[in-house]
């Protein structure tokens, strides 16, 4: 992919100013180049393009897309269908980070065996969101590297998405194999609906099988530099015949340092880690069919649920999405509060982030003393909304309450607190000899590969991709705001950890300002007794949380309901290249690898 | 002095060969006893040491005040736990690691001098004795890693190997400049040699590679590679359950005291104070450097294996060969 | 061999601790072992293969290297018990076996056998 290099190596070292809001520079006008070039129709919707693509050129487009020099969409945020009721809609997101510019690619697809190109040849990062577009819809995509479901297991009946899902089986056998002792018994599905036959649940890559890699595996642009040789072709002495050196591990569910639920089957040739498969879906609650059963007002407090570390940011994605499809209006003290808490609650993140990193690293003092400051956070938390992990805050045109007496005083006394204590976090750990020998060159990643596969937030930013929604996509009251955006250089542990870390200085400096700022007034908004959107509306709304852009993606259908919900979860594009981080590198440095994407599994799985 | 030379003449006055044997088995038991009645209050004092660390408290209820007796209830549940020994372990491996670690744990003490002749036997080859036996931790590390047949504690036993080959000789050779000063390799000959002066003035590179190969041959952070709870879940005792677990963790703080006793006694002067020579002084050292090693186990993320190798062949070997150098000038010169 | 009676004993002691345990332990704990409780631990899943297998030891040179150091090790500790008896010459003569066995080092380093493969 050497093709890509250079839009985004000039995005690399741009310097940031706050531009204008969302709605790109002459979007009509480009909208309309676009349409003349393609020879499809585009449409502007909101501050978003949509290309509405015939199927047999959906990859032809997307290509187009990619590499004309006016669109730039090298960003690929999320891939999903819509189940309509006549047929089904593809949608796929792109963002050019240097125009500043998502696009909305859709396809409409048989409801009956849909089949469409896969997209991993053009962006990798397709490759685990067409996994689940199989996995939900059933959209079969011809020429994927890897086409197995991806939440569920193999062997479940049916694509519970789809909107004539119904389950064949009788309640007490819907479990997943986890729940039997399927170590003895291992669950076996006879009804599989439309589904492939079963298969043994516990594939291991093969060596030679595609890696999740795509950009990197052919031509060696992945990777920055410090990459050890030793992989990849069996250039191992010895690994000839029947190649029983490498131990076939699987690294969780039930490990220390995966941070929740998560598998990966790992291939180890002795210390030195050959291939590794993350396995999600441990978690799977089908947070977005759930969401279809309720309104629009009951979903907010849910989306906590999901990123459980960064619940105000979600809320936000949500409220984002739902205020745009019912043009509600947010009072200007509630959009300050949002900043706030959502600033809070990115310190918040990245302090127990900071906590279970030295834990990877096996340095147990810092862990507690992150989770000391932490504590104090929580309780300014549950002062303002009696919640302590999971807050409910936001409302739908607003939030559910103004903040008590003394309750800013309260956070300067915690924020001058905590800038005390960043100093302490770098003496103790990340100025140490140890910690720099084992973050600094490993587990890299270049900003080609990670816009390629959707990477957002922090890992992006350490890539040096100048990339922030807060400053690039503005929204709520953050152009009035004055902050930087961290950059590391070539993205691997330790530039993550220093963006993380300078993150937690701009978010304290972000509540300050926004806390002499703030007006008086009310913190809700009018919002209609009925919240019943336009048939066919759609909003695609996004924030810069803790992890990365947090989406939500709402189609209406008019009723009181949504249609469909699909959850943008930035963890799941920053765990996907996991292989294409840690392959080559040690044992302890995967540990250290999948704790430097910061990724909370309740996101993942859904 | 006056119990010990009261036990001897009792011991003594037995016939023939029992005189010996007797005597013997007092030794292993006074050691038996101290070490273990020392051990209970290390695991406490960790446990403390490390929540003062962290800003906890660490035990409080068991013992009051401050939790001291905490260790006797975890034994008694340790006691009652179910021994399970895995299907797929070599059984015999996996039954006798746990007995060949407390070897070493127990025998390191044969030479130890607590205080001017309070020693169980003062071998002349003391130190090479002590180096030859502490390596055996590691073969029983391995016997227990690769015989529970779990992918983890393979992972960890074929660490444990790795970090004996980074540490040993670096630790070995840390300790000739001590032979070379005091012109013998009992211990007991040691503590006299630094009558005027500590050997940590004398030695002082000696005693910072020796400190650090120490470390590692303790297999606590940062060189708890074997074991890695964040990385290979326990390494080699992940299969290890109750008492049969709890004898590797008995044996890792009995190697905590050992190793602290032959740094207080090679570099510190053992039972020397100056003022009220006696076994005091010692245990105080003792102490000194057993919370030494609990400071340093709670601040420092864990080194990597290949760091680990790089550390040992790169940098301590070639500094511990020059202080061998550099001694033999200064006794040839001074000596 | 008197003067090794104590090694011995303690030995013995050491060796015979974990049973004497094990057996006071064994009036105190529970024995109900069923399959899946014996089941080897990886994590949740079911471990795939033996743990057991030809392991890639990356170390191997160095395993090489350290014979050759911990035998030298051997031979200094008796030079050095002597070393005040020997004079410059025994220092001479010891300078002379570390050197060689220096250059050996430097070999090796620059041959990169002292990198982990």
């Amino acid at each position: 992919m050497s093709e890509q290099g250079g839009a985004n190596a000039e995005l690399v070292k741009e310097s940031g100013v706050n531009q204008g809001p969302g709605v790109p520079a002459g979007g009509e006008d480009l909208a309309d180049r676009l349409a003349a070039r393609l020879g499809v129709e585009v449409k502007v919707s909101g501050p978003d393009l949509v290309v509405e693509v015939p199927r047999e050129r959906w990859v032809e487009v997307a290509r187009t897309l990619r590499d004309d020099p006016a669109v730039d969409a090298r960003f690929f945020s999320f891939l999903t269908a819509v189940d309509g009721k006549e047929s089904m809609t593809l949608v796929a997101y792109l963002r050019s980070l240097s125009g500043k510019l998502s696009v909305a690619m859709k396809t409409a697809l048989p409801r009956e065996a849909p089949e469409v190109d896969s997209l991993c040849g053009v962006w990798p990062g397709a490759n685990w969101h067409e996994r689940e577009a199989w996995d939900m819809f059933g959209i079969r995509f011809l020429g994927h590297p890897d086409h197995r479901r991806i939440l569920l297991w193999e062997g479940y009946p049916g694509h519970p998405l789809r909107k004539d899902f119904a389950d064949p089986r009788p309640p007490r056998e819907r479990v997943g194999p986890g729940d039997r002792p399927a170590l003895l018994a291992p669950w076996s599905s006879t009804a599989a609906a439309g589904g492939p036959p079963p298969a043994p649940d516990a594939p291991f890559p093969a060596d030679g099988a595609p890696p999740a890699a795509g950009l990197a595996a052919g031509t060696g642009t992945g990777g920055n530099g410090s990459r050890p040789a030793s992989e990849d072709e069996g250039a191992v002495p010895g690994v000839g015949e029947a190649e029983p050196e490498v131990l076939e591990v699987n690294m969780g569910p039930q490990h220390p340092s995966t941070h929740g639920v998560l598998r990966v089957a790992a291939r180890f040739d002795g210390e030195v880690v050959r291939s590794v498969d993350p396995v999600i879906g441990y978690l799977h609650r089908c947070f977005e069919k759930i969401c279809e059963g309720w309104n629009y007002a009951q979903i907010v407090p849910f989306c906590d649920r999901n990123d459980y570390l960064g619940a105000i940011t979600n809320e936000w994605a949500y409220c984002r999405a739902a205020e745009a499809l019912l043009g509600i209006e947010v009072p200007e003290r509630a959009e300050y509060l949002r900043v706030i808490t959502a600033e809070l609650q990115r310190i918040c993140s990245h302090l127990i982030w900071f906590g279970t990193f030295s834990l990877d690293m096996g340095a147990t003092t810092p862990f507690i003393y992150a989770f000391r400051e932490r504590e104090m956070l929580y309780d300014l938390f549950e002062s303002l909304s009696g919640a302590r992990l999971l807050y409910g805050y936001l409302r739908l045109g607003g939030v559910r309450n103004d903040v008590p007496p003394g309750w800013f005083e309260e956070v300067e006394r915690y924020l001058r607190v905590q800038e005390e204590k960043l100093k302490e976090y770098h003496d103790l750990l990340i100025g140490n000899a140890i910690f720099l020998s084992r973050t600094k060159g490993i587990g890299a990643i270049s900003a080609e590969d990670a816009t390629a596969y959707g990477i957002s937030g922090p890992m992006l930013r350490a890539c040096g991709v100048n990339w922030d929604l807060r400053r690039d996509e503005p929204y709520s009251v953050y152009p009035r705001l004055d902050f930087e955006i961290p950059l590391g250089e070539v993205g691997d542990l330790y530039d993550r950890c220093i963006v993380r870390m300078r993150e937690i200085e701009e978010s304290i400096r972000i509540v300050r300002q926004a806390m002499t700022s703030i007006p008086e007034g009310d913190v809700v908004g009018k919002v209609p007794r009925a919240l019943k959107p336009p048939a066919g509306a759609e909003a695609y709304g996004r924030v810069e949380g803790p992890r990365g852009e947090v989406g939500c993606y709402l189609v209406s259908d008019g009723s009181p309901k949504p249609w469909r919900i699909k959850w943008r979860a930035p963890c799941f594009s920053n765990l996907q290249p996991l292989d294409l981080m840690a392959r080559g590198y040690k044992v302890a440095d995967l540990v250290a690898i999948v704790g430097s994407t910061d990724i909370v599994l309740g996101e993942v799985d859904r | 002095m006056s119990i010990v030379s009261s036990l001897n003449a009792l011991v003594g006055s037995l016939p023939g060969f029992w005189s010996p044997l007797v005597s013997a088995l007092i030794k292993v038991l006074l050691v038996l006893a101290f070490v273990f009645g020392n051990e209970i209050m290390l695991i406490w004092l960790e446990r403390k040491v490390c929540g003062r660390f962290q800003r906890r408290k660490g035990p409080m209820y068991v013992g009051r005040p401050e939790g001291w007796l905490q260790s006797i209830p975890d034994v008694v549940k340790l006691l009652a736990k179910e021994d399970i020994i895995p299907a797929r372990a070599d059984r015999w491996l996996f039954v006798l690691a746990p007995m060949v670690i407390m070897v070493p744990a127990v025998a390191l003490f044969v030479v130890i001098p607590f205080g001017r002749g309070w020693v169980p036997r003062d071998l002349n080859i003391g130190i090479l004795y002590l180096v030859a036996l502490g390596s055996f931790t590691i073969l029983s590390l391995f016997m227990a890693g690769w015989g529970s047949g779990n992918k983890w504690s393979t992972l960890g036993a074929m660490r444990a190997v790795a970090m004996l080959l980074g540490y040993e000789v670096p630790l070995a050779l840390s300790l000739v400049g001590v032979a070379m000063v005091a012109g013998s390799l009992s211990l007991v000959d040691i503590v006299h040699a630094q009558e005027r002066a500590w050997f940590v003035l004398l030695q002082p590179i000696g005693f910072l590679v020796f400190l650090v190969a120490a470390a590692a041959e303790l297999n606590r952070t940062p060189f708890d590679l074997a074991e890695a709870e964040q990385e290979l879940v326990a390494g080699y005792q992940v299969e290890y359950s109750g008492m049969r677990w709890a004898m590797f963790f008995v044996a890792e703080y009995a190697s905590l005291m050992a190793i602290s006793a032959i740094a207080a006694t090679c570099f510190f002067g053992g039972w020397l104070g100056p003022f009220a020579s006696g076994p005091w002084w010692f245990l105080a050292k003792l102490y000194f450097f057993i919370f030494l090693f609990m400071w340093v186990r709670w601040t420092f993320p864990r080194i990597r294996i290949d760091h680990m190798m790089e550390l040992g062949w790169k940098f301590l070997l070639p500094v511990a060969l020059l202080n061998i150098v550099l001694t033999g000038i200064g006794l040839a010169i001074w000596g | 061999m008197d003067s090794y009676l104590e090694v011995v004993i303690f030995v013995a002691a050491g060796f015979l601790f974990v049973p004497v345990t094990m057996l006071v332990g064994k009036l105190l704990r529970p024995h109900r072992p069923y399959a899946e409780k014996l089941v080897t631990y990886e994590c949740g899943e079911p471990s795939h293969g033996s743990a057991q297998i030809r392991y890639h030891a990356r170390y191997y040179l160095f395993g090489l290297l350290f014979l050759v150091f911990d035998i030298e090790t051997v031979f200094l500790y008796p030079w050095a018990v002597m070393v005040r008896h020997l004079g410059p010459i025994g220092l001479i003569e010891m300078v002379v076996f570390i050197a060689v066995l220096v250059v050996g080092l430097v070999y090796a380093w620059c041959k990169g056998v002292l990198e982990w493969v």
